[in-house]
């Protein structure tokens, strides 16, 4: 894999660096008002994972140097992804190797606005003093005005190919049959894991091209599931009779692959800017907005978003190098499991002028939520939602397990609905260990606090997972996991995309386990 | 706490350095011809967890200089052992500052002549110029022992042009003292031998694997944090799993003559155990026998290998996955079988917990008659 044709160009205030990997440019774009770094090492942070998943030698074109202290780094990195998921292979790197320099100054920390990013932020927050909003993470914005799909816009690739293929739904199943024949041919020839995505992507370029400057895609029925935004439905009220479609076209191609294909700098994004800047901005900080395509990047090489955190992350702050940066952590150090940002790894993507520091994995979540509430704007500003950048629906599993200890501990102006959770808590479906212990810390939270009678529906909800466990490991120890392999067969049957992960146990590389579960955290709950 | 009372004296061909932690004088005895550090900074890596259990200030002697970079490595050091188990408070640390310098020079590495030890030798043979010895694990050995495994462990580096430092301790008593376990206090111990020798890299052979990692005293997150100015600590082989290291013991014949598992013997392997068994097996599937192993017992005895704690099913998959690469249908089956019936006991007890509330043990435990007040604290609180 080769990194080459590094370039930075301006427009409008933007700076976009990029770089040629294995035929992809591999975009970050930032204010011009920061320097970034000219050398390779954002770039080999990036294509380390997706070398190793091909197991093929990674080279740096020359012109671009590399820090010594991460190409002694990345030695450490490869073995502990290696020992992880040796779907990974260890291999060379060459690279001109040359120290590097701080190229801003200050402390860096992520931040989204989540629990782990505020609680970092709050406790740094004398030394923090610039932040990082990443867009990137679901879908990127496209640059310029052209209706046309570009092979840059198509920011997963590997699930918009999925869906074609096999016809997903109505709106998948009408394009894939205006689909060329080779095209359509060459869909199915991708399933082989080992074919060559590049021609397949021009191809589906030209033909979806080809397709939106036609008549109008919009049919009642084929797009009868799909959330249409406030300018797709003005453009359709425009364009009655569905000629000259293109831009309206495009808006519902957007609209029904919302992660698949960039769209326009859309207003949530905006206001999610607009908001963290006013936050920080109060405590006297810099909100610095990036861009990527990083984890599209990932996506070629069929590598999941949990792996690709860490370097991602790393990439940015290689790229604007602050002498600190922060990377909030996830997990307790008393619930690591291999996952892309660990305090393992995040510390060796540090090169000789950024020094990267997994921070926060000392307090349980339940404590991140506790200081946060104890900061009237830090609360006022909190986003835990995946389904919505702004807004906290309230609904999903995030959302409750934050809302449950706010509400134990009487925080007042929690951005969250005003609901009655019991009955919401009761249907919750705890599916791991990690959310498990999140239930647990604020089960033993709501034994100290809680007087309307939560503490008996949380240990409900854990008693029942604890059962759903218990059965999952009588069919384990009893049928052998017969059971679990068949409802797996039936499930890749129907086609689920199976990403590579930190480790085998997450992905679906058919990894043996050890026998027992780590259950030397699970702890009792106590009975209501 | 406080550390005071600072001294070095020598006894024959040893040299004593000592230092009254509280009411407890903790010693470190080695060779004289090694210099050793006058710093503070092997005590404060003593004493860190018995003052976070005990929830005080440690305050070290005017006299004693400690390094700003160890001490500015303990609140991540406390912050980690802080959340395995909340019972170790975070404290305050009162010390005068001064870079520390390496005392010796060249690299050297833990060793006991086990499986991680001999591979983190093997693996790094050609830095490696000293492996240092520790008796105080264990004061149950008698010192007759402990000299026939200096004498052992003596003649095997020297083959290889390495020079042995035996180096006997009172560190465990000390966490004894503190009702602290062995395997919370392992990475202390281990980090206070590396300041006190002050060579610039000193490492720490791993006794787990990246892809499991669960609290321990030894750690990789831990160790490297328990490192100076003058020692670079690092935690080494924990990219390699259990059968891969044994494969490469194996492939160096001194050091397969020499390896000694057992936790029962100094020099020899008893061939019961849990950890003589389980290597016993990777052996006999790699066709080699280990000189100072007994002969392969039936397979009757693996099937009924007995463990504690949550590691050992990890190497039992390995021992049954190199089994079947080698085609060795009879082990592999025993291990399964081995392997199975822990997993029906486990869930034979999860059953208990989950579906009665932990009746069946409670009752069990009433005929047994009243826990043992002995209970160390360990890197994790109590399960139950």
């Amino acid at each position: 894999m080769k990194i080459a044709n590094w370039r930075t160009t301006e427009e409008k205030e933007i700076r976009e660096i990029s770089a040629e990997i294995d035929g992809f440019r591999l975009w970050y774009r930032l204010p011009v008002s920061y320097r970034a770094s000219r050398a390779g090492d954002p770039f080999v942070a990036a294509a380390l994972l997706p070398s190793m998943a091909r197991g093929e030698s990674l080279e740096v074109d020359p012109p671009l140097s590399v820090s010594p202290r991460l190409l002694k780094n990345l030695m450490i990195i490869q073995e502990i992804q290696h020992a992880w998921n040796p779907i990974f292979k260890i291999i060379p790197i060459h690279a001109t190797a040359s120290p590097a320099a701080p190229l801003n100054t200050g402390t860096l920390s992520f931040f989204s606005g989540g629990v782990d990013s505020t609680y970092t932020f709050l406790k740094h927050v004398n030394e923090i003093t610039h932040v990082v909003f990443i867009q990137g993470f679901d879908f990127y914005g496209r640059r310029g005005q052209s209706s046309a799909v570009s092979l840059d816009d198509l920011c997963d690739l590997t699930q918009l190919v999925y869906k074609l293929s096999f016809g997903c739904d109505p709106v998948s199943a009408f394009l894939k049959g205006a689909l060329s024949a080779s095209t359509r041919q060459a869909l199915s020839e991708s399933q082989d894991p080992s074919s060559d995505l590049s021609a397949l992507e021009e191809a589906l370029v030209s033909d979806l091209n080809r397709i939106l400057s036609g008549p109008s895609i919009y049919d009642a029925k084929r797009f009868g599931g799909i959330k249409l935004r406030p300018e797709t439905e003005d453009a359709l009220s425009q364009n009655v009779r569905g000629e000259n479609a293109a831009g309206l076209n495009r808006l519902l191609l957007e609209d029904a692959y919302p992660l698949e294909i960039a769209r326009d700098r859309n207003l949530a994004y905006r206001a999610a800017i607009e908001r963290n800047t006013r936050f920080v901005r109060g405590q006297g900080k810099t909100l610095i907005p990036v861009e990527t395509n990083h984890f599209a990047f990932g996506y070629r090489y069929n590598l999941s978003r949990n792996l690709t955190q860490g370097s991602a992350l790393a990439s940015i702050a290689l790229l604007l190098s602050f002498p600190r940066v922060y990377v909030p952590a996830a997990l307790a150090y008393d619930q690591l499991a291999p996952l892309g940002s660990h305090p393992l790894t995040d510390p060796r993507w540090s090169n000789d002028a950024v020094t990267i520091i997994h921070d926060g994995a000392e307090a349980r979540r339940v404590d991140k939520v506790t200081k946060i509430a104890g900061s009237a704007s830090a609360l006022a500003n909190l986003r835990v939602c995946l389904g919505d950048m702004n807004s906290n629906c309230g609904r999903c599993v995030k959302c409750l397990r934050t809302m449950i200890p706010l509400q134990l501990l009487g925080a007042a102006g929690a951005p969250f609905p005003s609901y009655p959770l019991r009955a919401a808590v009761r249907k919750i479906n705890i599916v791991n260990d990690i959310e498990r212990t999140f239930f647990q810390e604020n089960l033993e939270l709501a034994e100290r606090t809680d007087e309307g009678g939560l503490r008996k529906t949380l240990a409900a909800c854990l008693r029942r997972y604890e059962r759903v466990q218990l059965l999952r490991d009588i069919e384990r120890v009893i049928f052998g996991g017969r059971i679990k392999r068949a409802y797996q067969r039936l499930k890749k049957a129907r086609g689920g995309i199976y990403r590579i992960d930190a480790s085998p146990a997450n992905n679906g590389a058919g990894f043996r386990s050890a026998g027992h579960s780590e259950s030397h955290r699970r702890s009792r709950v106590p009975r209501a | 706490m406080r550390i005071t009372g600072w001294e070095t004296r020598e006894r024959g061909e040893t040299k004593e350095t000592s230092a009254a932690i509280d009411d407890f004088r903790l010693w470190f005895r080695l060779p004289k011809s090694y210099p050793v550090s006058q710093a503070g900074d092997p005590f404060l890596a003593a004493a860190l967890l018995p003052a976070m259990l005990k929830g005080e200030p440690l305050e070290v002697d005017a006299s004693l200089a400690v390094s700003p970079r160890l001490l500015a490595n303990t609140p991540r050091l406390q912050d980690i052992h802080h959340n395995w188990n909340p019972i170790l408070k975070i404290i305050s640390i009162e010390a005068r500052r001064s870079p520390a310098q390496p005392v010796n020079t060249g690299a050297f590495s833990f060793f006991a002549g086990g499986v991680d030890a001999m591979y983190t030798f093997l693996k790094r043979c050609e830095e490696i110029s000293h492996l240092v010895f520790i008796h105080g694990f264990d004061f149950s050995v008698d010192t007759d022992t402990f000299r026939t495994a200096v004498a052992r462990n003596e003649s095997f580096a020297r083959g290889f042009g390495k020079t042995l430092i035996p180096v006997e301790t009172n560190y465990y008593s000390f966490g004894y003292h503190h009702n602290l376990s062995r395997v919370l206090t392992q990475g202390g111990t281990l980090a206070s031998v590396a300041l006190l020798l002050g060579f610039p890299r000193a490492y720490v052979p791993a006794s787990d694997h990246y892809s499991f990692l669960p609290p321990l005293g030894s750690h990789p997150l831990t160790d490297p944090l328990y490192s100076n100015e003058g020692t670079e600590i690092v935690h080494d082989g924990a990219e390699a799993l259990r059968v891969d290291k044994v494969i490469k013991v194996a492939e160096c014949a001194p050091a397969l003559a020499n390896l000694v598992v057992c936790v029962d013997d100094m020099n020899r392997n008893c061939g019961q155990c849990i950890k003589c068994l389980r290597t016993m097996v990777t052996l006999r599937s790699l066709g080699v026998t280990g000189a100072l192993f007994p002969p392969f017992p039936s397979l009757r005895a693996v099937r009924g290998m007995k463990w504690s704690g949550v590691t050992e099913p990890r190497f039992i998959q390995q021992n049954i996955d190199l089994a079947v690469q080698k085609g060795d249908r009879d082990l592999e089956r025993a291990l399964r079988a081995c392997l199975k019936k822990q997993e029906r006991i486990q869930l034979f007890k999860d059953m208990d917990r989950v579906l009665l509330g932990g009746l069946v043990k409670r009752i069990a435990g009433k005929f047994r008659g009243a826990p043992s007040n002995s209970r160390r604290v360990a890197t994790l609180p109590p399960r139950d």
